[in-house]
């Protein structure tokens, strides 16, 4: 029915007469807001993501927050999708918590995210980008640590590294 | 300007009665929260003084916009929709576009 078929044979059988003409020939879009949404609540449940987004993002979504009717931070924030056809690509900006193993849970994220948008949309995802820009230290509400460190320590430090990797 | 008087208006587009459709699309609670405006699709129907959102009948195509809700998945809505609005669509086809997802904490 598709040329991609062979490359979706994980997909549950279920799922496929759906994509790509339907039993009458009638199809089926999926928005991009709907998959990024879906995305962003996956990534936040694995254990270990402490927020999302880039710092500017993060920034304006804590400003958000603070005014009254606002939505505040949207649950896409931090969530780039390219949806097309039959296939779905994500990219993630994601901060983690102190102290965790930043590749196991990037392929703990990719797992989530991937199987989460096939199961809903029945969409092939074909790539989970996760980019880790920060680490969240441990510290009071007040702002300073609990955790040994000397005040100067804070979660906006330069403690970033890249994440990318794609889900085979 | 003036206020018109209440007229039934007739919602038969191409054969199609729109609000059938609308009808027949809102008695999927599993799947379909509402029917929404705006993109991507743009769908609505526009009749003399009022309009009926989320459904477009161009052609030989029935585009039906739908907000789908948290926890059911694109093929349980798509099932639901097809089997739904199908008797109501004569020759038409009948394009889904799932252009919103309810919040996880009010879907259910």
């Amino acid at each position: 029915m598709t040329q991609t078929a062979s490359r979706t044979e994980q997909r549950p059988a279920t799922e496929q007469h759906l994509r790509g003409g339907g039993q009458d020939g009638g199809r089926i879009t999926v928005a991009d807001g709907v998959v990024q949404k879906i995305a962003g609540m996956a990534a936040r449940e694995v254990s270990g993501v402490y927020a999302m987004g880039t710092g500017a993002a993060r920034t304006v979504g804590a400003m958000k927050e603070r005014i009254p009717g606002s939505t505040g931070s949207s649950v896409g924030q931090g969530v780039g999708v390219e949806v097309g056809e039959n296939e779905a690509a994500v990219d993630l900006d994601i901060v983690v918590e102190y102290g965790i193993s930043a590749n196991e849970l990037g392929k703990g994220i990719q797992r989530n995210v991937k199987s989460s948008i096939e199961r809903m949309t029945g969409l092939d995802v074909v790539e989970v980008n996760v980019n880790i820009n920060d680490v969240h230290l441990p510290e009071d509400v007040d702002g300073t640590t609990t955790g040994g460190g000397s005040g100067s320590f804070n979660a906006t430090s330069s403690s970033s590294s890249g994440g990318d990797s794609r889900v085979s | 300007m003036t206020a018109q008087p209440a007229i039934e208006v007739d919602a038969t587009v191409d054969g199609v009665d729109v609000d059938l459709i609308a009808a027949a699309v809102q008695d999927c609670p599993a799947a379909v929260d509402a029917l929404v405006a705006g993109p991507p699709a743009m769908a609505a129907t526009y009749l003399p003084r009022r309009r009926v959102t989320g459904i477009r009948i161009e052609d030989d195509v029935v585009t039906v916009q739908v907000r789908l809700r948290w926890g059911s998945t694109v093929g349980q809505l798509a099932r639901q929709v097809w089997r739904a609005v199908r008797p109501h669509a004569g020759r038409h086809r009948v394009d889904i576009v799932i252009a919103e997802i309810t919040d996880p904490a009010t879907g259910g």
